[in-house]
């Protein structure tokens, strides 16, 4: 498979007066197309951090990140724009909803800042939300409102997809549907997945798990056969 | 709870900015209260300390001629304790250079005077025969120094004096050369020499024209007034007032009065726009802190423990806008106080501070920054410990929807901008009216200059169109002024009118009034109200101002009682209809015609003034003229009445527009800090957007829209605003003789579109930074 992310002694340091936290110690990954990526690790061990620099926001301290061709450690402010919104889709913890647009406005909000972007009513179809449509975030659950930001996410047609806790604030037969959004698109698409999570059952749909501790990768451990999600026991 | 006192306390040095601008506003709100009411006090316990150090008379009467020997007569008076009687009459002073008719009212100063008494400066034991002392505004005027030779022209005979100082008198301070008008001391005003002297000068020997009534402890004036006119008025008792009627008491306690209301209003003004600031500022605060709130309360905090933290914001706030202002206000007290006293040509200068002033302010300060708090932090009280599980509960589902051309119309952010406008209507409504305070503030007060100018050229260019009044020291035959202005050369157009103080009675109120009596053919004196409409006088009754009517509570086809010593004897009043009301912009508002006045008070049209309109370039030449003619008492161009009634009002307009500059710092303050506020509550959706791939030009593109609507709502409030700061400016400045039609030009506008439009400019630029500098990776973190 051909490799898409690849990072090269990634280092993180956050600076606060005289306190130096070394966020990432030097970590060096490369991620394929199409993988779906799960980063564990305790609180603190770097894992936002990695996907935040993967993202695009967040610069690095020293080392190399390449997304394919792109440099994107020698990326300025507005070059690392351009970048998430060529190549990067977000789904956040929390949704982020934009509270002034519906449900299929803010899908298709993301559309807009594609150049190729999939169908925003097809997706909402797809994560089951048709009938909420002109709903706004204020009226929809937070199971409905992470498949609207998911439906968000996939609008873009983004080649890699990054997920901060996505299930986090979910209960756990949301969360369960949620998984199965990101791992039908990931198969569907082929698009790359990395999710940062504290739960290790998500790790066994993935096709890499990095194990993060104190901003080292601890373990890589690569799932020749990845189950699916309902064979997994959340 | 020291700990969460830090936490506060690091939120408020977080938004220092609104802080510091809710104390810069509160400031000056202090500050025009504890100005003002300084200012005010020194020069009311000034006016009392002046009338008592100079025995200023409880009653005042003016007569033609009474041997001093009858004044004991008016002792007989029960509740009379004391008269006093002085020799007054006006002359000509003649300057070397150009044609100016100036007019010194003389007063005889004597050694032994008891009442009504006269400050020299230098102080003198005794006054000479030879020496003259002149008001201290006219002094100043002409820079006379002593020894100066001064000439004065009475009765037709030249007598030269020597100057000798100043004088000061509390019945001078507002030196009247008319009854309407305002004082123009470089053409009149008091001086004062030797009693003999001046009898002798004036041809009047033994004799007074100025009395002056000391009352017994507890008698008022309507006790003493049916017999004091009967002793009087054999020798042609003119007026009869109390102290409270004296032209420059009076001036002064109308100013004091006008004053008054705007220490009660602007500072209130002030105050309501830092509680609005402060209020949206503490209510976001514990909006934010709605889940740390929960949280303490889970563990046990009690409400005050809670909200007391907060409330000591208030006191700091409270503190510094109290304290801040005092040594600004002081000076701008003390700068006002000075002004006034000089204008008033007041002798002593005593401004004294009153720390209880202060304490007042202090109060109001206190009061401000705590009801603010105190409305934004009730929130405190009913958020429950559980509330920090989760986030706040959202709003009310949303059903609005943009019409189907507006979605064509808009693109997506313009849309999320139009959006956000409904979806948290207060939130816009806030900023809108950040906007439209200073717009209609900025707009209304800036504007009084141009409109009082305005109405002051309007009356000496349209309806009193003459180049000179010249006032007669006596009334006369209709006759005998018709060769008067015969004798006159270089006059184009001449004309005669006449004027009478009289009281107006309706029912159990009173005003004193000066009736004009005018000519319907008159060309160069017309009834003119402020919209530039003419009226002509009426035979059948009286044309009354707006004003007057208000104070008398009447309206048209009431009846008013007239007199007045030339007009009406004994007790005898005359009924008078209204027949028509007018808002006049300037004049004596009150209007009769001459076949009126025979109709009603059975007497002929005697004229004690003359109008003339010179031809062109002949002014001079007719001043000239009139500098000798004999009989007359002040002749006032009307270039240098317009000039001093713009003057007269010079303090009101310079403390409009200073509060027009007040209310534009304050405006540009409450923009930024309001818009500020508001665009703060939402950095992480600008920031899920800039996550989300979206650009600087295109997240600026979403805050500009929103803004610029938010703008024009705040302008297109700010309209009615205006003409309800325009309808209190009349209300509050508008006086018997003075209207303004507070109107605020197109320009007025235009320029103040421009400065809100820049400050919401520079605003929007400022709070776009700060949205821009976000760090996207709280976003992720973030739960809203």
């Amino acid at each position: 498979m051909k490799e898409v992310l690849r990072a090269k002694q990634l280092r993180k340091q956050f600076v606060t007066g005289d306190v130096v936290v070394n966020a990432l110690a030097g970590v060096d990954f490369t991620i394929d197309e199409g993988e779906l990526v799960v980063v564990l690790g305790p609180s603190g061990s770097g894992k936002s951090t990695m996907l935040n620099i993967i993202g695009g926001i967040e610069t690095i301290t020293s080392g190399e990140l390449y997304y394919q061709d792109v440099a994107v450690h020698a990326l300025n402010s507005a070059g690392l724009t351009e970048y998430r919104r060529k190549y990067v889709g977000f789904v956040f913890q929390f949704y982020n909803l934009m509270p002034n647009l519906n449900a299929l406005e803010n899908i298709q909000l993301a559309g807009e800042l594609s150049s190729d972007p999939l169908d925003a009513k097809e997706l909402l179809d797809g994560v089951g939300l048709t009938e909420r449509a002109g709903n706004f975030p204020a009226m929809m659950s937070g199971g409905q409102q992470q498949r609207v930001a998911i439906a968000r996410a996939l609008c873009k047609n983004p080649d890699l997809l990054l997920c901060d806790e996505p299930t986090g604030a979910l209960d756990t037969k949301t969360g369960v549907d949620v998984m199965r959004l990101l791992t039908d698109f990931n198969k569907k698409y082929r698009k790359t997945i990395i999710i940062v999570t504290h739960n290790p059952a998500i790790a066994q749909v993935a096709n890499k798990v990095y194990y993060f501790r104190d901003g080292h990768i601890e373990r890589l451990v690569v799932n020749e056969h990845p189950l699916s999600v309902d064979e997994v026991a959340w | 709870m020291k700990y969460y006192s830090k936490n506060i306390f690091r939120t408020v040095l977080q938004n220092r900015g609104s802080y510091i601008g809710a104390i810069i506003i509160i400031s000056i709100g202090v500050m025009v209260f504890i100005a003002m009411t300084e200012f005010l006090n020194n020069l009311k316990l000034g006016l009392e300390d002046y009338c008592e150090k100079n025995e200023f008379a409880d009653v005042f009467a003016s007569v033609e001629n009474m041997p001093r020997g009858k004044l004991d007569d008016l002792l007989d008076i029960e509740g009379v304790d004391a008269v006093f009687g002085r020799l007054e009459g006006d002359v000509r002073l003649l300057r070397d250079e150009g044609s100016r008719i100036i007019t010194l009212h003389l007063m005889g100063w004597r050694a032994d005077d008891s009442m009504n008494l006269l400050t020299l400066r230098p102080d003198a034991e005794d006054v000479s025969a030879d020496e003259l002392y002149v008001g201290a505004n006219m002094a100043d005027v002409y820079g006379f120094a002593p020894g100066d030779t001064l000439t004065l022209v009475a009765n037709g005979r030249t007598r030269h004096y020597t100057y000798a100082g100043k004088v000061h008198s509390p019945e001078g301070m507002y030196p009247l050369a008319s009854e309407s008008g305002a004082p123009d001391t470089a053409i009149y005003d008091i001086g004062a020499m030797n009693a003999e002297a001046l009898e002798a000068l004036l041809g009047k020997r033994g004799t007074v024209t100025a009395v002056g009534v000391r009352l017994a402890p507890g008698v008022r004036f309507p006790q003493v007034k049916a017999p004091l006119e009967q002793k009087l008025r054999p020798y042609g008792l003119n007026d009869l007032y109390p102290r409270k009627d004296q032209t420059s008491y009076n001036a002064l306690i109308d100013e004091i009065e006008s004053y008054e209301l705007i220490i009660a209003l602007l500072p209130t003004i002030f105050m309501l726009v830092t509680m609005f600031i402060l209020y949206i500022m503490l209510k976001k605060m514990v909006d934010k802190d709605r889940q740390l709130i929960g949280t303490l309360k889970a563990f046990g905090a009690t409400n005050w423990e809670i909200a007391s933290r907060y409330l000591l914001q208030g006191v700091v706030i409270g503190l510094a806008g109290g304290l801040l202002p005092i040594l600004p206000a002081e000076l701008a007290g003390r700068y006002l106080y000075i002004d006034d006293v000089n204008y008033y040509a007041m002798p002593y200068q005593n401004y004294s501070v009153n720390p209880a002033v202060w304490a007042n302010g202090m109060l109001i300060s206190m009061g401000t920054a705590l009801t603010a708090l105190l409305l934004g932090i009730r929130d405190v009280l009913v958020i429950m410990p559980a509330e920090s599980m989760k986030s706040a509960a959202p709003s009310g589902g949303l059903s609005f929807r943009l019409p189907r051309w507006v979605d064509r119309l808009l693109n997506r952010r313009q849309k999320i901008g139009l959006r956000a406008i409904f979806r948290n209507l207060l939130r816009s409504l806030v900023i809108a009216l950040s906007i439209a305070m200073p717009f209609s503030m900025v707009s209304s007060f800036g504007s009084f200059n141009d409109v009082l100018t305005q109405t002051i050229y309007d009356q000496f260019l349209k309806a009193d169109t003459y180049d000179l009044q010249v006032r007669l020291a006596n009334y006369v035959s209709e006759e005998t002024a018709e060769s008067i202005l015969r004798k006159l050369e270089g006059v184009r157009a001449a004309e005669t009118a006449s004027s009478y103080p009289v009281k107006l009675t309706a029912r159990n109120r009173s005003e004193d009034a000066l009736l004009a009596v005018m000519d319907p053919d008159s060309t160069l004196q017309r009834i003119m109200d402020i919209d530039n409409q003419f009226f002509l006088p009426r035979s059948d009754g009286l044309i009354l101002s707006e004003g007057f009517a208000n104070k008398l509570g009447v309206a048209v086809g009431d009846v008013l009682e007239v007199s007045g010593g030339k007009l009406t004897r004994d007790e005898q009043t005359v009924r008078i209809p209204v027949v028509q009301l007018v808002r006049v912009g300037f004049g004596s508002g009150c209007y009769l015609s001459r076949e009126g006045l025979e109709r009603f008070f059975q007497t002929r049209y005697q004229p004690n003034s003359l109008l003339l309109d010179a031809e062109p370039g002949q002014l001079d030449r007719v001043k000239e003229q009139v500098n000798k003619l004999r009989g007359v008492s002040v002749a006032l161009e009307s270039e240098r009445m317009l000039q001093s009634s713009a003057y007269e009002m010079d303090i009101t307009v310079l403390m409009l527009n200073l509060l027009a500059g007040f209310s534009l710092i304050a405006g540009v303050i409450m923009i930024y800090n309001i818009i500020n506020i508001s665009m703060r509550e939402r950095r992480n959706e600008f920031g899920t957007l800039m996550v989300l791939g979206m650009r600087r030009d295109e997240i600026t593109e979403i805050i500009v829209f929103e803004q610029a609507i938010n703008f024009v709502l705040g302008i297109l409030m700010g309209f009615p605003f205006s003409e309800a700061l325009c309808r209190l400016i009349e209300y509050a400045v508008g006086t018997d003789t003075l209207s303004v039609a507070m109107h605020i030009r197109p320009t007025a506008y235009l320029a103040t579109f421009g400065i809100c439009a820049t400050a919401t400019m520079a605003s929007v630029y400022f709070v776009i930074r700060g949205v821009l500098d976000i760090q996207l990776t709280e976003v992720l973190k973030a739960r809203d």
